[in-house]
């Protein structure tokens, strides 16, 4: 157990002095807080995009869902994570770059100046990243209880606490090196221990077709109704574009391209470490591990059963990464939707960049120490629970957002009337229990859509300011 | 006028082919038939996630490389 804790703790240390490093940059000013100060070069911020959206459950997580319901079933859901790339590099990067502000919502509050609109587009993304994080906390807390011994709830305090430590003090900057490190990490973990079972197993279709020949409903397209499989396929498609800790990384770039170039690198990263988890280790470990009790615990399994001391301390580094990545990045988002977004026409005009910095760091502890609270009731398959969170997200802000990017005619009428019926149709049908898992996207994205239509062709039309400012924004 | 701000038709020609493309992989056929263990369907799931992205990267390289091109 020695080496184990030796890496954790080393890594873990790493963490905080990345923070405290940053720190002396970045509470100088907002600019360099949430968004680095505008100049994280292109390689760099595509191995921090990746970081971001690689979350615990993207190694736990993923595993766990491809052995509970299926490889079909798990990769709609991430392919629809993947595909949204190309579709935020097409659709949001260049205007939003060029737009030069902080956050979704203040491109939303631009677009469709109003109250509402100010004030319920971050409630939206604080309900639903605190959702998110929980769902990061417990692979966390399970994977440092499984392989090093802590119990559950120390697990999920320790680690709770280092990543609020480094995320409050660094910003913006300090999860953009930690990422880079955990990125790496993460990425040297998972394909190395897929290459280590292609070794002993052979190719990804030999182990997939003596993997179907023990469990066939591992490759089946049967475990849910077909809308499951789409509602996740949108959900995750539609969220890429509009998620805002994506969208600050959008931000963070020297320019509109090199953001575009990033988004893309950053996702052929991430698919070759999904693909390499669903078709070595989970295929292996359903053979030698068919009944585990939590479907989550299949990579912590197989690490504990097959690797040696040394692989199994990366394995916990690899994932704390994967978790601390996501939820630090996640933490930002929210603490801006707080005191950025919520509070900053009142609170922070009246403080220094300096004071302003430290409310931020305030508001980061709170959030993080409320999510730590409800992690320690732990909810069964992450993946699904926090896409469920992702899938409110993506029916209140995708509209909205598209519209009023590519739109001339969406007006204040549509983006309201978009936003609520987004939110609302998404929540009724997700508690209705007649829908599958997951798919009360697909009735939520189209009202929302009609929604705005009906509101751009009955409602006054938009600001001709605000038309001439959009057309600017999308120009080279 | 147009409704709708400018998108170049390289994109839009982009966008066009790989929603077109998930549109084929959710068709039911794709889930009956099984290549390797596993339904075409999570066959096409796995392409989607490497050439989309792969795709467009090589699309923004070229436009990168011609426009150094056209200011020379």
């Amino acid at each position: 157990m020695t080496i184990e804790y030796v890496l954790v703790i080393a890594y873990l240390v790493g963490c905080i002095g990345i923070g405290l490093l940053a720190s002396r940059k970045v509470l100088i000013s907002r600019d360099e807080y949430w968004v680095a100060g505008r100049r994280i070069g292109t390689i760099m911020n595509a191995m921090a995009i990746m970081a971001a959206l690689a979350s615990g459950g993207s190694i736990i997580g993923v595993m766990g869902y491809a052995y509970s319901k299926g490889i079909p079933y798990t990769l709609a859901l991430f392919a629809g994570a993947v595909l949204g790339f190309p579709l935020a590099s097409i659709l949001v990067a260049k205007p939003l770059r060029n737009f030069g502000k902080f956050t979704i919502t203040d491109f939303l509050v631009f677009r469709f100046p109003h109250p509402l609109v100010r004030y319920l587009v971050p409630v939206v993304i604080i309900v639903s990243f605190t959702v998110y994080i929980i769902a990061q906390m417990k692979a966390a807390g399970i994977t440092v209880e499984f392989l090093l011994g802590i119990e559950y709830k120390w697990a999920v305090t320790i680690s709770t606490v280092i990543f609020i430590l480094y995320v409050s003090i660094g910003g913006m900057l300090a999860i953009t090196w930690t990422d880079v490190i955990q990125g790496a990490l993460m990425l040297c973990v998972v394909i190395g221990t897929a290459l280590i079972m292609m070794f002993r197993e052979g190719s990804p279709i030999a182990i997939m077709e003596m993997a179907s020949a023990h469990v066939p409903a591992l490759g089946q397209v049967a475990h849910q109704p077909l809308a499951s499989y789409l509602g996740s396929f949108v959900i995750w498609a539609a969220a890429i574009p509009v998620i805002p800790h994506i969208v600050m990384r959008v931000f963070t770039a020297k320019d509109a391209h090199g953001a575009r170039i990033s988004l893309n690198v950053a996702m052929i990263l991430y698919s070759l470490m999904i693909l390499a988890a669903v078709f070595t280790i989970v295929p292996v470990g359903k053979i030698h591990y068919p009944d585990l009790r939590d479907a989550d615990k299949i990579f912590l399994q197989v690490m504990q059963q097959e690797f040696p001391p040394i692989v199994r301390g990366l394995a916990v580094a690899a994932v704390l990464a994967a978790v601390m990545s996501t939820t630090d990045a996640l933490l930002l988002a929210c603490s801006s939707a707080i005191s950025h977004d919520l509070l900053g026409k009142y609170v922070q005009k009246k403080l220094s960049e300096k004071a302003g910095n430290y409310l931020n760091i305030g508001i980061a502890w709170i959030i993080g120490l409320v999510a730590m609270y409800l992690a320690y009731s732990p909810p069964p398959l992450i993946t699904q629970f926090y896409s469920a969170a992702i899938g409110l997200l993506t029916a209140a802000l995708f509209i909205p957002v598209m519209a009023g990017l590519w739109w001339k005619k969406a007006n204040l009428a549509g983006g309201i009337a978009s936003l609520v019926v987004g939110v609302v149709v998404y929540l009724f049908f997700q508690f209705s229990p007649w829908m599958p898992p997951l798919s009360a996207i697909l009735i939520a994205l189209p009202a929302s859509a009609l929604a705005m239509g009906i509101g751009g062709y009955s409602g006054k039309p938009g600001e001709p300011a605000i038309i001439e400012a959009m057309t600017k924004l999308h120009r080279d | 006028m147009s409704n709708f701000f400018p998108m170049p038709s390289g994109d839009r020609w982009f966008l066009l082919t790989i929603i077109i493309f998930s549109i084929i992989s959710f068709l039911p056929w794709t889930q009956k038939i099984h290549v390797a263990g596993m339904a075409l369907f999570g066959w096409l799931m796995a392409a989607l996630m490497i050439f989309s992205p792969a795709i467009a990267l090589i699309r923004l390289i070229r436009h990168r490389v011609s426009n150094r091109g056209e200011q020379k």
